[in-house]
């Protein structure tokens, strides 16, 4: 039991960092970026690919995956989203998920079909009260509460976190304010596929590398951000975490349908609180 | 006693007295020779295809036709529409396995269960708004494939699918390609008639309203969450029916037919021909089955090039084929007349 | 008894109290106008009183009926119908298919779902010329609504919620973004109605409707600070100094400003 609240934490935090980009698009803009996760999937690849043909550590492979994939992240908000600005929100939906399957085309194109394994970079465990855990787990965990944290003081603190902040609370209101949001939710946008990115490198050494590993957890993310309540950034927080559980308590005891309760989670809230425009 | 039985038989027979009439009221003729042009062009594409491919056209056409409804006309994009499908599918090949050996009950059961599945999930999607409604709908599609892959594996087969030997009862003999053929054709005939009728009248242009502005449309006395359910639940159990004869057509059923991925394809489709036009939604369906038909055997990157395609049209051409003819048509009787009144005022 | 009565209505978004305790009354078949500078409550009020947000506090009675917590659709089917500042009509729909939902609803015809979905749009087409008609756009009935110009796309907007055969009709600003010529088509349409059915009207030039309403409300920060016949309340030295300004009022007293 303790190992699978253990892993729900591990999933939670991974789902965590994942989810505040899209929940960061989702609030502010109502647009559902659905190549948000391809920026995950491509970190956990260039992950693999530098630490395999290039042979560097595991750290720089992850910034190298984690500042390409921010990158791509800009160039889809630059091309694609912004280009499609006050139009109706379904276009921009086909339009990301047209660059969803151009993105895993092209991960499938230069890496292959097959799923790569990573293997854990530190290898070490700890002993607590008896239960041995991996060391790196713990750091995962304690890095998306890093990020949680970071991103409280970044919102309160900076001009542009202000800004941010109230356009989740009232679209409308902060464009009125004759600020040009744009370049703040652009900024957003690559923070966003940043922390996507970072996810994606720091689940790899637990889960299977594979092209379509992105749009698995998107709805994952889906769920996340509307449970946590859109454009709620410490729901998000916290609905990541009580999801993860979910699952990876769910699939202790009925592996077939760890996935299922997420959304039938996602459906009892949408039930009690549908998304009115 | 006997009275009240006769009763009803008259309530009801006046009933279906006036379905009738609706059906064949104003445009009797313009409807016929529509069905009639249709049909031809399927005939014209079986010598090229054969009657196999064809019958798979006109399944995909039925589907698209019935995603056209609820994107075309009402505006709302789902992104798991193959659920509907899929249940039709499952439901057709479980129900000639366990139940009977009627292929046309099987159908019947298959569109059954396909509306039930969309009344269910339409109830909880229909609410929400914006793209949201898009992945909300996928979610239900991933559940729905989840479910045939494992918890259900045991009846369903899981990856293996599930393959149909009952096909033939009676005169009814789905293991000949020729009669799945003609089957299917007055299949999506009868399918098209439908939209059309419902697509050109009061209520059809309540969906274009909704498309336009729904908040706008609660406001001239709708309750538009009822109206939207309702299209919802018809283009679920269309879809349910285009995915009984997928069943039937090829004798097996496997998760593919509800696979998530594939509902960018029947989008594609939708927008290639042309959205909110019916005759759009046919044409992209046979385009788009003639692309992957001929396409992909020679063809590596498909995800790459459906991709580029959808951005192509979503960036350039809205309007897609139909819309595109369209607009090419009503140019051309502009310059005509603006011709032809310079010619009045140079006499 | 009147038509519309609200008690203590309330509208609160965050900190800014919108309307506040509001108590207004209109009366059968009278015209009344709802004044106020901008940002007063007006379109705020008439969006509580159609149903487009709930209240934070108070009550609404039409009819003697309590319909604080009814939907639009259900107050439209009561008889209360509103137009919008922003002329809000369906762009692409041609002109008299704008009207076909209206037409089809007043026909009563989506009380059976099969008669609505098999019914040919074209069978309202004689009713929808009808309603046309009314606002003299009968010529344009196969444009595309959003071909025409604004003056007339606010004709159409009237004519979607005359044709809904409304107790209560609520104008949202209905002149504004018109053109003189085209302020004179709607005023005389609407002139031609007073007395006919209830009207509510919200402007914020008083000019343009004081001598075309019974009664006049005036609104500042919320609250209803004056109401009664038009001249009586133009005389309210309070209205003048909430509605121009205490700048204009002096100038008004013949004190020279800047």
């Amino acid at each position: 039991m303790i190992y699978a609240i253990m892993y729900g934490l591990t999933v939670g935090a991974v789902l965590y960092l994942i989810s505040v980009g899209f929940s960061l698009t989702f609030g502010t803009m109502r647009v559902i970026n659905f190549a948000h996760t391809i920026t995950y999937t491509l970190g956990a690849y260039l992950l693999i690919a530098s630490i395999r043909s290039l042979g560097v550590p595991f750290f720089w492979g992850g910034a190298v995956g984690v500042a390409v994939a921010a990158l791509a992240g800009y160039g889809i908000e630059r091309f694609v989203i912004r280009r499609l600005y006050g139009e109706s929100l379904d276009y921009t939906f086909i339009a990301t998920y047209a660059v969803f399957l151009i993105g895993v085309d092209i991960v499938k194109w230069l890496w292959g079909v097959f799923p790569k394994p990573v293997s854990d970079p530190l290898g070490k465990t700890v002993d607590i009260l008896g239960f041995v855990f991996p060391t790196y787990r713990l750091l995962v965990i304690l890095l998306a509460i890093v990020v949680f944290f970071g991103l409280e003081l970044f919102m309160r603190k900076t001009m542009v976190g202000k800004i941010i902040v109230a356009a989740l609370d009232n679209r409308e209101g902060v464009r009125c304010l004759g600020i040009g949001v744009e370049k703040y939710f652009s900024l957003a946008f690559v923070l966003g596929s940043a922390l996507a990115a970072l996810g994606g490198v720091l689940y790899a050494p637990i889960t299977a590398v594979h092209p379509y590993m992105g749009s698995h957890i998107l709805l994952l993310c889906f769920a996340v951000v509307l449970t946590g309540g859109l454009g709620n950034l410490r729901g998000t927080f916290l609905a990541s975490f009580a999801l993860g559980m979910l699952i990876s308590i769910t699939g202790r005891y009925w592996p077939a349908g760890s996935e299922i309760v997420a959304f039938i989670a996602m459906a009892a809230v949408l039930l009690a609180r549908p998304i009115e425009a | 006693m006997g009275n009240v039985v006769k009763e009803r038989g008259l309530v009801l027979e006046k009933t279906f007295v006036a379905m009738g009439k609706q059906l064949t009221q104003a445009g009797v003729g313009q409807k016929v020779l529509e069905l009639i042009l249709i049909g031809v062009v399927f005939l014209i594409l079986v010598p090229f295809l054969g009657a196999h491919r064809a019958t798979d056209f006109a399944i995909f056409c039925i589907i698209v036709l019935s995603f056209d409804l609820l994107y075309g006309y009402m505006g709302r994009l789902s992104f798991g529409h193959l659920l509907y499908v899929g249940v039709g599918a499952y439901t057709v090949g479980l129900a000639l396995r366990y139940l009977t050996t009627n292929p046309l009950l099987a159908i019947v059961l298959g569109v059954v269960a396909a509306c039930l599945a969309g009344m269910a999930v339409g109830a909880i999607t229909v609410r929400i708004a914006g793209a949201a409604f898009a992945l909300a709908n996928l979610a239900f599609n991933r559940v729905g494939w989840f479910l045939v892959m494992s918890p259900l594996k045991d009846i369903t087969g899981g990856e293996n699918g599930l393959s149909i030997r009952n096909l033939s009862f009676w005169y009814v003999n789905f293991r000949n390609p020729t009669f799945r053929f003609w089957f299917v054709l007055a299949s999506l005939l009868l399918v098209f008639l439908l939209l059309r009728i419902f697509t050109s009248s009061s209520y059809g242009v309540l969906l274009r309203s909704i498309k336009e502005d729904e908040k706008r449309v609660r406001f001239l006395g709708y309750n538009t969450q009822l109206y939207k359910w309702v299209t919802f639940v018809l283009a679920a159990t269309v879809a349910g029916f285009g995915g009984a004869l997928t069943a039937l057509n090829y004798g097996y059923v496997n998760p593919n037919t509800l696979d998530v991925h594939a509902n960018a394809g029947i989008v594609f489709a939708c927008l290639l021909g042309g959205s909110g036009r019916l005759y759009g939604a046919l044409l992209g369906g046979i385009i788009y089955m003639l692309i992957t038909n001929l396409l992909p055997v020679y063809f590596q990157r498909w995800e790459f090039f459906l991709g580029v395609a959808l951005l192509l049209i979503v960036f350039r051409f809205r309007g897609g084929i139909w819309g595109g003819l369209e607009a090419l048509y009503s140019g051309l009787a502009a310059r005509a007349k603006s011709g032809s009144s310079k010619e009045g005022m140079s006499r | 008894m009147s038509l519309l009565t609200t008690s203590g209505l309330t509208k609160r978004f965050g900190g800014l109290v919108a309307v506040n305790s509001v108590d207004l009354r209109i009366e059968e078949n009278e015209t009344l106008g709802v004044i106020g500078p901008n940002g007063s409550g007006k379109t705020t009020l008439f969006n509580l009183l159609s149903g487009f947000f709930p209240p934070t506090a108070g009550r609404i009675f039409f009819q003697g009926r309590d319909v604080t917590h009814l939907s639009p659709e259900e107050r439209v089917k009561m008889g209360m119908v509103r137009t919008f500042q922003l002329v809000s009509v369906f762009n692409s729909l041609k002109v008299w298919e704008n009207l076909v939902p209206c037409v089809a609803w007043k026909s009563g015809m989506y009380h059976s779902l099969w008669r609505f979905m098999t019914t040919p749009a074209a069978s309202t087409w004689a009713d929808s010329i009808e309603a046309l008609k009314l606002v003299g756009l009968e010529g344009q009935a196969e444009a595309v609504a959003g071909e025409l110009s604004y003056g007339d796309r606010r004709l159409l907007e009237i004519a979607l919620a005359l044709s809904l055969r409304p107790k209560l009709l609520l104008l949202d600003e209905p002149f504004s973004g018109l053109s003189d010529v085209e302020i004179a088509k709607v005023l005389a349409l609407l002139k031609s109605l007073k007395g006919k059915i209830t009207i509510g009207i919200i402007e914020h030039k008083i000019s343009m409707i004081v001598d075309f309403v019974d009664r006049l409300c005036v609104m500042n920060e919320g609250h209803i600070i004056c109401e009664g016949n038009p001249s009586e309340v133009l005389a309210n030295p309070l209205v003048n100094e909430c509605y121009w300004g205490k700048q204009e009022t002096l100038e008004r007293a013949g004190v020279s400003g800047v």
